[in-house]
């Protein structure tokens, strides 16, 4: 079924297109949280947190086009609190543990960088070059110009940048 | 530009894509998510009375659900294996580590009384009991299955019929639980009165069950022994501010079964709090005590005095002890009433980002609609004020009218919107405009990072 219908019936209540959504967003949720959270315990808890609140709010969907950067949304809120409620050091074990995932010791790197940007700067990395949201849409989304958005991509990817930079220095020392 | 980072950011999703996950428990984890809205959906039905109802009781029990999958500690385990009776306690109490945790250190007393009349069977399987409360387990069994009964009342008194000084703070809301399980197994929950001791270990507990249109009365003499254990008093007394408001703590007492914190709210405060619904006790090991699941909580008059009941860390496996905030619902005191004036048919008053809307009056009955987005909380006063003082108590279904008060009969609805409809009748006697409702709820929050070490 065509997914605007389902998230149509969604929106008026029926169970059923609802858990067809969810299951179907299930794999993408779960990256997402994955991203933020680096384990995998964490995440298929965000995943049962995200559908709940997700349920919950399903009337305050407006554009059933939109239905997955919605669901995006309320996961990144989530994560981002998890992310404050614990503490830096637990992340900084997490994110050793999945080292093993890849080779490329940047990793690592990007990870400690994105720890000190804003949540709105790392919002817009992560719909952008994680979720692959379009500048147009993203714009939609905060309701922003898009001349605005890329803008404040340019400024997040430069915090990112200076992030980078800081390690390296303090490798020097 | 950024050329670099943008392909770290690529390589990163691409490492993020390569980690696996099972499809079960994706799946599952979905499963059990959906679950637990549609579960709170029904049990905010019971919370909207709470809020509603100007008696000091409340709510709601009777959705604990059946928990088909239990994981409890070994402790737990051999407990639930030893005693009889009690692996349908189980399931009611898994959610509170309080009483768990009591049930663990043996403060259960098994009783396994029973009384049988027309093809029904009450058991009552036993108490916990502590110095200030006690819970009592019980069982409803029907030779007929899906026979549908409803409970009528439930009560506890001494041996000579005469009152307990206790509150009841059970039970259900709008509607009495219906029992078309073959096994039904639910708990009562009562506290005293500061200083007072639960009975004289000599008590007469009591059901009415309602087949069809007959209540049948069950009546059951028990004895129990009596708590030797003290309560822990913690004086603290210590101030915090959330959002520029005054809050001070002044004690937490914890007893086997309950906690309860007493807090102080500074009248000068620019803000009315009007919940705390996120209260709980934490510890270093990431045990949580959250708001007894009906959140039963006693304010002074003039609302400078909260005591709030929290599941019990009485037993509490780590050296050290928090109480945490979270989000508290609170209002600008100039923001903490509506006004309707029923001739121009207008709020005259509503607050800013008002959820407040549709005022329809007609044939003297006035409603409105509260847009409360599927969170069904009442968010007014269960009275209104006329003009010149005079007050009105709403009547709904489920309202215990108290003597002496003047009523208006009223109705409160879900609208298709997960929104709440109140619709109530103009009184007889004449009134002035505008009438006034207090905020009893409002989804505005004020929140800061705020713990208190406790010990």
């Amino acid at each position: 079924m065509n997914e605007k219908i389902l998230v149509k019936k969604a929106i008026k209540g029926d169970d059923e297109a609802f858990l067809t959504l969810m299951h179907s967003y299930e794999e993408a949720l779960y990256r997402t949280a994955f991203s933020y959270l680096k384990n995998e315990g964490d995440a298929l808890e965000a995943i049962q947190e995200v559908t709940y609140r997700a349920y919950r709010s399903m009337k305050t969907v407006k554009e059933p086009t939109y239905f997955k950067t919605w669901l995006i949304r309320i996961m990144m809120n989530y994560c981002q609190d998890v992310i404050k409620k614990s503490k830096r050091e637990v992340l900084e074990e997490r994110i050793l543990s999945i080292q093993g995932i890849t080779e490329d010791y940047t990793f690592l790197e990007v990870e400690e960088a994105l720890l000190k940007l804003s949540d709105y700067e790392r919002e817009l990395l992560h719909l952008k070059y994680f979720e692959d949201v379009k500048i147009k849409d993203i714009a939609v989304m905060w309701n922003t110009p898009e001349g605005t958005i890329k803008t404040r991509l340019h400024k997040a990817l430069r915090a990112l940048r200076a992030g980078f930079e800081e390690k390296g220095e303090v490798k020097r020392v | 530009m950024f050329e670099e980072e943008k392909r770290n950011l690529v390589q990163r999703k691409n490492s993020i894509g390569l980690v696996e996950v099972s499809k079960d428990k994706l799946h599952s984890a979905v499963q059990s998510g959906f679950e637990k809205a549609k579960k709170e959906r029904v049990l905010k039905r019971t919370k909207l009375i709470k809020r509603s109802s100007w008696s000091i009781v409340i709510a709601a029990i009777l959705l604990i659900s059946f928990i088909t999958s239990v994981s409890v500690s070994p402790v737990f385990a051999n407990k639930v294996a030893s005693i009889p009776g009690m692996e349908r306690i189980v399931g009611l109490i898994q959610q509170d580590r309080g009483l768990t945790a009591a049930v663990e250190n043996d403060f259960y007393q098994p009783l396994n009384l029973s009384q049988e009349k027309n093809g029904m069977t009450v058991t009552l399987d036993g108490v916990i009991a502590d110095k200030k409360g006690m819970v009592i387990f019980y069982s409803v069994q029907s030779k007929k299955k899906n026979q549908p009964l409803e409970i009528e009342y439930l009560k506890l008194m001494n041996e000579k019929y005469g009152n307990l000084p206790v509150y009841d703070t059970t039970f259900w809301g709008a509607e009495p639980p219906i029992i078309e399980e073959k096994v039904f197994s639910s708990m009562m929950t009562l506290e005293t009165i500061e200083n007072h001791i639960v009975g004289n270990s000599n008590l007469l507990w009591t059901i009415g069950l309602k087949n069809g249109n007959k209540v049948e009365q069950f009546q059951i003499p028990f004895k129990f022994t009596k708590s030797s254990v003290f309560s822990k008093t913690i004086d603290l007394n210590k101030e915090i501010m959330i959002e520029g408001q005054r809050i001070i703590v002044e004690k937490v007492t914890i007893n086997p079964i309950r906690a309860e914190v007493k807090l102080k709210i500074d009248p000068n405060n620019s803000k009315k709090i009007l919940s705390f619904d996120n209260l709980k006790f934490t510890n270093d090991i990431g045990d949580e005590w959250i708001l007894n699941n009906n959140g039963t909580s006693f304010r002074s008059l003039d609302e400078t005095e909260w005591t709030i009941t929290l599941q019990s860390p009485y037993f509490n496996n780590s050296d050290n002890l928090k109480l945490v905030f979270g989000k508290i619902a609170a209002i600008d005191k100039d923001d903490d009433f509506i006004l309707i004036d029923t001739e121009s048919k207008n709020f005259l008053k509503q607050p800013a980002k008002s959820i407040f809307s549709n005022l329809e009056i007609e044939n003297s009955k006035v409603s409105f609609i509260m847009d409360v987005n599927g969170e069904y909380n009442m968010l007014v006063s269960s009275s209104f004020l006329d003009n010149e003082g005079k007050e009105f108590f709403i009547k709904y279904d489920f309202t215990n009218p108290k003597p002496g008060e003047k009523y208006v009969n009223g109705l409160l609805m879900k609208t298709a919107e997960k929104g709440l409809k109140l619709e109530f009748e103009l009184p007889k006697e004449s009134i002035k405009n505008p009438l006034r409702f207090d905020l009893a709820y409002y989804p505005s929050w004020i929140e800061e990072d705020v713990e208190i070490e406790v010990k």
